[in-house]
């Protein structure tokens, strides 16, 4: 399809030009914001199905003619949401705005031209010379293209020769890039400055923080950072670049996506065996709407799970890890501002967010925070059977306030949990943070402590009540604090126990000191009312 | 521009009448991705039987619904033929006709021309030239096969022909049908002003056209309302709107009347002016411009019964607003999402969040939530569950509502999950029984603080 392509870019600066068309400049100016994935509150993003989303704001330049015009906005980002536009300082106002998702390709270049005069070119192979012949396109479809000349009808690509149409300046409809439009009328010649906001989708961003333990053990150096990622086609340069913190509610659209098929020029038969189609491959109607969210980039996302399930989970976000090392270069970006319930970030200087790029930004960096290690169990209070042994996790603790050196929005995303060891760093465990607030506590699980083990044994029972056993070693060779939950269900109390325990979130919690290589035993009764 | 002409064929019934004008065509669409066309041209009837064949009709076309209406004429047949063409379909209808081959000679680049007629298309062609019998292309040799005719019930599109009998004479015929394929629905743009508590709304009709065809100067008509369709369940939740859950946000249904036209029960937006309706195209029109209606900022929590969470949960964030004539936005409100912005410190406005609205009668109340909010929270904990004796059990619950804002807040807590006869039996501050299966408390939040709510149940289970 090279000539098909070529002749594309003979057309290209000729195209759509009509009375009353007016094209903005390109922006002189953007910004954007960014917007997480409103279902994900923590985690990383994932570069193959970016869930979140923009608001990107274009300042244009555009000279207005007088009467009503079109104006063009050419070159949106491609995931824009159209009926999300907002363009003001038109000083007429807007008519109407339209989105024509109708892109000029190959393909929709043949379909517009059925029915219209086209020229044939078959070139002699041998002799190099072009033979030109006047026509008509019968039929373009994926099951071929047919033309009519005046010595009859018949298919493209079938003479063995090389064959192209040349088509008149008239592709009306189809534009290049993606494009805007609004109509507005205007009672005299006026340059206006436009400013076009519309939300676009497949942006995402997320907090990652990394989190080194220093040498005391007590204290950690908290760094954090702004990953965000463009999927998109087009690039936004030298662009003003915000992000918004918090969940945000989006509504389910129905969309379409141009599902009509692509011309193919093919000839039949070619094969010595061919297979005659019983009946039309497709039904009659061309375009069918798709029910369905973006299916393209949906289809693209399942696809790669199918064939290559581990690389687009094994590959999520790169973390952040060796920006840390180079001593932080940027300063973080001055605390957020409050926008209705949300969190505004401002990156502090201007870039560009690339087309398919991920980016990563200072976020925020607090050194010596103070943390508390735990370990957190859970053992049914009520159970008719004993329990297999299990091993109990390992848990890190903080509070979001001034006294830890903290006391400032934390937005969701993961931790990297650092310690030093054969001196370098190595990674603990890989947490994920949800939306926090100031002076709300932080819980974080690590990962498996195989040293502590926590064994229940039911020792007696009756129809109401149950007497057990907890049994907790720890192998380790440090003493550690377990923080063991009984979770209670319906009218079930805890009557007696021989260790003291406090009741945190309605459940009884016991808060028991396991020493290096040693051994604690708990016994409680619990009964039903 | 492309005229929509009216191809009139010289046809099977072999009567032909003159090309025709357009003289317009009339959408309505509804809200349902439904639509029904009318298009009107001029044609020249002869008297006599004759098959008018319509092309430019929707993509979509349901064949079934068309009519075609004039004066002094009388419909015989009307058919749709979806059988299309391509280029096996040629060589299948050229079985026992007579075709040109042309070859070129790879080699020296000359051409021959041969008369072949086609005995078999089935897997493959095969063709009597003179007296001998080939097989097409059974060299892997590349020839040209020119047809002198494409077979005249096959056409690169499906068409719609209507065979009529009308009085002799032009006038003005007009066929009518539905089509899914095109549909609209509203978007309101509302930009909230956090200091003066006021909202400002446009709200734009947006229209997407998905039905393969470009409609040229459409006289265009929006209905509010989704007309039950064939093939629909019954399910008037979901077809209030086109959108689930869109109705939560009706605080309180309105009971005044717009001055808006209607049809039937449906409001009808007409466009002001004629617009061209192209294929996979989103159109917008504006058609509600309101500055300055009050608006308030809130927070709501809705909780299920026996719900304890180790960790907060955030508080939706809630913008409620009344579309009255008195004090709102003074107009009914179709079926749409409603998108809010603020402006941020350097003036610009940012995206908040979004919620689909339903259909809004003039009057209401609304409360829409935008999101989650990032200060505020609460946590629900069941602290105590106690059986008074075989039929009752006591529940006591503590809600710890956070605010991490430096300015105080109002937080809705709603309890849900109230069935039964329970009952409120203690609380630390004064409730408000909603229904039977719920009760909500305002709470005060102070600046960067928090209160503590406890409320015991009596319940029978």
């Amino acid at each position: 399809m090279r000539w098909l392509f070529a002749l594309l870019l003979a057309l290209g600066p000729a195209l759509p030009v009509y009375a009353g068309d007016v094209t903005a400049s390109e922006p002189s100016d953007i910004a954007v914001t960014i917007y997480r994935d409103p279902g994900r509150n923590g985690g990383s993003l994932r570069l193959v199905a970016l869930g979140g989303f923009a608001v990107i704001t274009e300042t244009r330049q555009v000279v207005i003619p007088a009467g009503r015009s079109r104006v063009r906005f050419v070159g949106v980002v491609d995931a824009i949401i159209p009926e999300s536009a907002i363009v003001s300082g038109l000083p007429g106002g807007v008519i109407e705005k339209n989105r024509d998702a109708a892109l000029l390709s190959p393909s929709a270049l043949m379909r517009a031209a059925r029915g219209k005069k086209i020229t044939l070119k078959r070139t002699n192979r041998v002799t190099g010379k072009a033979e030109l012949v006047e026509g008509e396109i019968v039929l373009a479809s994926d099951q071929g293209v047919v033309f009519r000349t005046a010595a009859g009808n018949e298919a493209l690509h079938c003479s063995g020769m090389p064959e192209t149409f040349s088509y008149g300046l008239d592709a009306e409809g189809l534009s290049a890039r993606p494009t805007l439009s609004v109509q507005t009328r205007s009672s005299k010649p006026i340059t206006a400055t436009i400013t076009l906001t519309y939300i676009a989708e497949q942006f995402d961003w997320s907090a990652n923080y990394t989190a080194h333990l220093n040498p005391d053990g007590k204290t950690v150096n908290l760094g954090g950072w702004i990953t965000l990622a463009n999927g998109n086609s087009v690039s936004l340069n030298n662009a003003r670049t915000q992000i918004v913190a918090g969940g945000l509610h989006r509504e389910y659209v129905q969309r379409f996506v141009n599902n009509q098929p692509q011309v193919i020029a093919r000839c039949w038969p070619l094969q010595r065996t061919s297979d005659v189609p019983l009946r039309p491959d497709r039904p009659y109607s061309l375009a069918t709407p798709y029910m369905g969210q973006n299916f393209e980039s949906y289809d693209k996302a399942s696809e790669i799970m199918v064939t290559a399930q581990r690389r687009s989970y094994a590959v999520p976000a790169p973390s952040p890890v060796m920006a840390i090392s180079a001593e932080s270069v940027a300063a973080p970006p001055p605390p957020p501002e409050q926008l209705g319930d949300l969190k505004l970030y401002t990156v502090p200087q201007r870039t560009t967010v690339a087309a398919m790029q991920m980016k990563q930004t200072r976020l925020i960096e607090q050194p010596g925070v103070p943390v508390e290690f735990y370990y957190a169990a859970t053992v049914n209070g009520l159970s008719y059977r004993s329990a297999e042994p299990t091993s109990g996790m390992r848990m890190v603790r903080t509070h979001n306030d001034k006294a830890h050196q903290l006391g400032l929005p934390l937005p969701a995303g993961s931790m990297l949990f650092q310690q030093d060891q054969f001196g370098r760093s190595m990674l603990v465990g890989e947490p994920t943070l949800a939306d926090t607030a100031e002076d709300e506590k932080i819980e974080l699980s690590l990962g498996i402590a195989s040293d502590l083990t926590i064994a229940r044994r039911t020792l007696r029972r009756d129809a109401k009540s149950q007497d057990a056993e907890v049994a907790i070693s720890n192998a380790g060779p440090a003493d550690l604090v377990l923080e063991l939950k009984v979770p209670l269900y319906g009218g079930q109390k805890l009557t007696s126990a021989d260790r003291p325990h406090e009741q945190r979130n309605g459940q009884p919690l016991f808060i028991l000191k396991v020493p290096a290589g040693d051994k604690v035993t708990l016994h409680f009764t619990t009964a039903e009312q | 521009m492309p005229r929509l002409p009216l191809f009139v064929a010289a046809s099977l019934i072999a009567l032909s009448a003159a090309a025709s004008a357009e003289t317009g065509i009339d959408i309505t669409i509804y809200a349902d991705n439904q639509a029904l066309v009318q298009d009107v041209r001029n044609v020249t009837f002869t008297g006599d039987k004759q098959r008018i064949e319509f092309k430019n009709v929707s993509a979509q076309i349901r064949p079934e619904t068309a009519s075609l209406v004039a004066t002094d004429m009388g419909i015989i047949e009307q058919n749709f033929d979806y059988d299309l063409l391509s280029p096996s379909k040629i060589m299948e209808n050229a079985v026992g006709q007579t075709i040109t081959l042309v070859r070129t000679n790879p080699a020296t680049g000359t051409e021959t021309r041969e008369q072949a007629v086609v005995l078999a298309a089935n897997g493959g062609v095969v063709l009597q030239i003179g007296n001998r019998i080939e097989v097409l292309r059974d060299d892997g040799l590349p020839v040209r096969v020119i047809f002198d005719h494409i077979p005249p019930n096959m056409r690169a599109d499906p068409t719609l022909s209507i065979t009529v009998q009308g009085k002799a004479g032009s006038r003005e015929a007009a066929l009518r049908y539905l089509t899914p394929g095109l549909g609209w629905r509203a978007d309101y743009v509302a930009l909230y002003d956090e200091g003066k508590g006021t909202i400002d709304v446009q709200g734009w009709v947006t229209l997407t056209n998905n039905s393969g065809t470009t409609y040229n100067n459409a006289r265009t008509v929006l209905v509010a309302g989704s007309p039950r369709m064939l093939n629909q369940g019954y399910n008037p939740g979901y077809q209030r709107g086109g959108y689930q859950g869109g109705d939560d946000t009706m605080v309180e249904a309105g009971t005044e009347s717009g001055s808006r036209a209607r049809l039937g029960d449906y409001y009808l937006y007409p466009l002001a002016e004629r617009t061209t309706i192209a294929n996979l195209q989103t159109k917008q029109v504006s058609f509600l411009d309101v500055h300055g209606a009050p608006a308030q900022h809130g927070y709501q929590l809705r909780l299920g019964w026996l719900q304890t969470s180790e960790t907060p949960i955030s508080a939706a964030t809630m913008y409620s607003f009344s579309n009255s004539a008195q004090g709102g936005l003074g107009d009914q409100l179709p079926a749409g999402v409603v998108r809010f912005y603020l402006k941020d410190a350097r003036g610009q406005a940012q995206f908040i969040g979004e919620h689909a609205i339903g259909h809004t009668p003039m009057g209401s109340k609304l409360a829409i939530s935008t999101g989650d909010a990032f200060d505020v929270k609460v946590q629900p904990v069941v602290e105590a569950r106690t059986k008074i004796n075989d039929r009752r059990w006591k529940t006591t619950m503590r809600y710890t509502v956070t605010n991490a804002l430096p300015k105080p807040v109002t937080v809705q807590v709603i309890q849900g999950g109230l069935w039964g006869d329970t009952k409120v039996a203690e609380e630390s501050i004064k409730s408000d029984r909603r229904d039977a299966d719920s009760v909500a408390w305002n709470v005060a939040v102070p600046a960067n603080g928090k209160t503590v709510v406890t409320a015991t149940f009596d319940s029978r289970y």
